[in-house]
């Protein structure tokens, strides 16, 4: 037993309070420094992301044709006009976006779901498991005018393969994959989710390989079979995770523009054209900037909101058992 | 500590930026508002070197073609030298006008006969009534009909380069089998088409949603417009409209054309359709990938009260950009002036030479679209009207109306009323922005 002096304090708090006096002073010196880290970034991050939607709100309150003089600003007219039902802008617009809705509700379930039991498979252990995990990815690193031509060729009703492989094995093979409703709601959504599986597959697979093992280990001890384990151990886990993908891919969802554009060439009439075809159509084609920018405002606010719906519902799920 | 905190940092961050982004909107694109007309200079340019910029939108097969006729007028032009660049139609028409606003893009351009009104508005392109007297450039150059058509508002705004119409193409063999001989005329059609049918041919006719040209080649047929003369009414629903939509639902529903079709060019080349209305940029198409199937190319048949056809033209125009200074204009007005008189080769692009003397040409006698080009055909030609904006119009009308009606999603009567009533709420809007 050392007999230790009670007036002076232990050498670890002395240390922990020198520690302390040095590490401000090395701190005072480089205050600066995580700013000069992030300031190319953020020069990146002004000029293609804040200045445009900086631009664009304004844009919006102006009534703006390109290459007309006179700009005059018309405050919240064009939002107006939006919300007016008997101009043809407004009946454009919300036939657009209710074509961007049905394909939203229709791939967001499938984008979620089929990655995630894809990715389930791919962490199990077997032979030619990283052969299958590149298989899954690929599709992911074509552009979007590659495999929006690619399938609309073998797509296309009269002359495309998919018809004729279904004649081959005895279903309908005259179904108008690329010129009818629902089909064409059917060719899109399948479309986008063999394109983008690969992507939301692979950070499901990431996040699946760090559920801790000792949790599944524990919850077999407890006699969990795996539809429970999966429900109890590895859902919750990847909470954060899933709330994640789900919120990205309804973003990405609702900006669909190029498959709807190449493989139903927005067809039939403009029934598949969406809500941002709409915009560029208004836009860069007819060079109306002030109404493309407000329509662009409002699909970014309904987004806005559709996010923090998805944080609430989350949060609200799931948060007791984190 | 005085270090900033973070909510103050994005503060002043997202107040920096707004600045920026309020103060960089002073500088605007925006029409000068000086419509100045290009500079009428006479005879060729004979200068200093320059260097001129030219779009165009032949990114088919007629790309190559338009860069020889080109490279022809750069060997014989030393002090005046062009470089092309060719991009989709959709392109072009979107990026010009910023390019040009910037001084960024061509000093000539092609641009469809349609759409020269959108760009004289927006003062792109620049009006060219003395610069073509000076050239010695009059209607007798031209083909008839050609010359006048690029008037808007009592101003010139393009030269010609060429016409184009829709046409027929046939199967030489389809219709052998089936004992006709072809080209298709309009008393005649039905029967024509049961024959081939019979003969083996399900489908002979295939007519797809995006037959836009063959609706306004049907509408002017049965005798009506697409909008009146001042560009003040649109006037496709009429009885004519309805007329032609449902002549062409009734190909679908007669069999001729199966249900749903995308592509009409396809099936023509490997035989599943003897017939095929197109427009001229079919033949380079055709000669490259179906070099085995002997077809022939026609005017278009008559099936409605009077013989028309949907006509356009692509125009040379000068941009704005090619008025900077003298040596410009001058080098940019010989260019054009050029080309649009020495315009023979163009022929092998499948597009009928609008210039007199290239039309004359051997080489265009021996071109398949020689047909094509009798004056009783360009008399009929029923030319696009020139209302700016007219194709952000017809998408959201009339082509939005035939590819409902061709799929049978709509009625005719229906769907042509609800497209006149947004074409004609879309031209009034339209108007009073331009202050017409």
């Amino acid at each position: 037993m050392t007999t230790t002096s009670i007036g002076a304090p232990p050498p670890s708090v002395e240390a922990r309070s020198a520690g302390v006096a040095r590490s401000s002073a090395r701190r005072h010196g480089s205050r600066l420094t995580p700013y000069l880290f992030l300031l190319p970034f953020f020069v990146v991050f002004a000029t293609f992301v804040l200045v445009p939607i900086a631009v664009g709100a304004w844009a919006s309150l102006h009534r703006w044709s390109l290459g007309l003089p006179g700009r005059p600003l018309v405050g919240l007219e064009n939002y107006a006009r939006l919300f007016d039902r008997s101009e043809v802008l407004s009946v454009e617009f919300w036939s657009g976006m209710r074509a961007t809705a049905i394909f939203t509700v229709l791939s967001v379930p499938l984008l979620v779901v089929v990655p995630f039991a894809v990715a389930m498979l791919l962490n199990q252990r077997f032979r030619g498991r990283t052969f299958f995990r590149a298989v899954y990815f690929a599709p992911y690193v074509l552009g979007v005018a590659v495999i929006g031509l690619l399938w609309r060729y073998l797509l296309d009703a009269q002359l495309g393969p998919v018809n004729q492989l279904l004649a081959a094995v005895g279903l309908p093979g005259d179904t108008l994959w690329t010129s009818s409703l629902p089909a064409g709601w059917v060719s899109l959504v399948g479309v986008t989710v063999w394109w983008t599986l690969g992507f939301n597959a692979v950070i499901f697979l990431a996040a699946l390989q760090d559920v801790p093992v000792e949790l599944h280990e524990a919850a077999k001890v407890d006699g969990a079979g795996a539809w429970r384990r999966f429900g109890a151990v590895t859902v919750p886990s990847m909470r954060r995770v899933l709330q994640f993908v789900v919120t990205i891919t309804i973003i990405a969802s609702a900006n669909m523009y190029g498959q709807a554009a190449l493989v139903t060439q927005e067809q039939p009439g403009t029934a598949t054209r969406t809500a941002i075809g709409f915009i560029a159509q208004t836009g860069i084609q007819g060079f109306d900037i002030g109404s493309a920018s407000a329509m662009s405002m409002v699909l970014a606010l309904l987004l806005m909101v559709v996010s923090g719906l998805v944080l609430a519902l989350f949060s609200r799920v799931g948060g007791s058992e984190q | 500590m005085s270090a900033l905190s973070r909510r103050g940092f994005l503060g002043l961050a997202g107040a920096a930026a707004g600045a920026a982004a309020l103060s960089s909107c002073g500088a605007s694109i925006d029409s000068a508002g000086v419509r100045a007309p290009a500079l009428a200079t006479t005879g060729e340019y004979a200068g200093p070197p320059v260097q001129l910029d030219f779009w165009n939108p032949f990114t088919g097969g007629d790309g190559p073609t338009m860069a020889r006729l080109v490279q022809q007028f750069n060997d014989a032009h030393p002090s005046v030298q062009v470089r092309t660049t060719s991009l989709l139609a959709d392109d072009l028409y979107a990026k010009v006008l910023p390019a040009v606003a910037a001084q960024e893009g061509p000093q000539v351009a092609i641009m469809h006969l349609d759409q020269l009104p959108t760009y004289a508005l927006r003062g792109t392109i620049v009006p060219l009534d003395e610069a073509v007297e000076a050239a010695g450039l009059t209607a007798e150059d031209y083909v008839p009909g050609a010359f006048e058509q690029a008037v808007y508002r009592d101003q010139r705004w393009g030269l010609p380069l060429d016409v184009f119409c829709l046409a027929q193409y046939w199967s030489r063999p389809a219709f052998e089998a089936a004992g006709l001989s072809g080209p298709v005329d309009g008393a005649r059609f039905s029967e024509q088409m049961t024959a081939l049918q019979a003969s083996g041919v399900e489908n002979p006719l295939w007519v797809t949603p995006g037959s836009w040209q063959l609706f306004t080649t049907l509408l002017a047929q049965f005798g009506g417009a697409l909008f009146d003369e001042e560009g003040r009414r649109a006037t496709f629903g009429s009885d004519a409209g309805v007329e032609a939509l449902a002549w062409m639902r009734g190909l679908v529903e007669a069999g001729v054309s199966p249900q749903g079709a995308v592509d009409a060019r396809a099936p023509f080349k490997n035989g599943s359709a003897a017939l095929l209305a197109d427009l001229p940029a079919a033949i380079p198409d055709l000669q490259d990938t179906a070099p085995d199937l002997a077809w022939e190319v026609a005017p278009f048949m008559t099936v409605g009260d009077r013989p028309a056809v949907f006509g356009n033209s692509h125009h040379f125009v000068l941009t704005d950009q090619s008025q900077v200074d003298e040596g410009t204009a001058h080098a940019a007005l010989t260019f054009v002036a050029w080309m649009s008189r020495n315009a023979a080769l163009w022929a092998e692009a499948g597009n009928i030479p609008a210039s007199a003397q290239a039309r004359a040409a051997a080489s265009f006698q021996d071109s398949r679209q020689v047909v094509l080009a009798q004056d009783e055909v360009l008399e009929t030609l029923s030319y696009l009207p020139l209302v700016p904006s007219s194709r952000d119009i017809a998408a959201n009308s009339y082509q939005r109306a035939v590819s409902q009606v061709v799929l049978g999603q709509a009625e005719p009567a229906a769907a042509a009323a609800f497209a006149q009533a947004t074409a004609q709420a879309q031209l009034d809007d339209l108007n009073r922005l331009y202050g017409i």
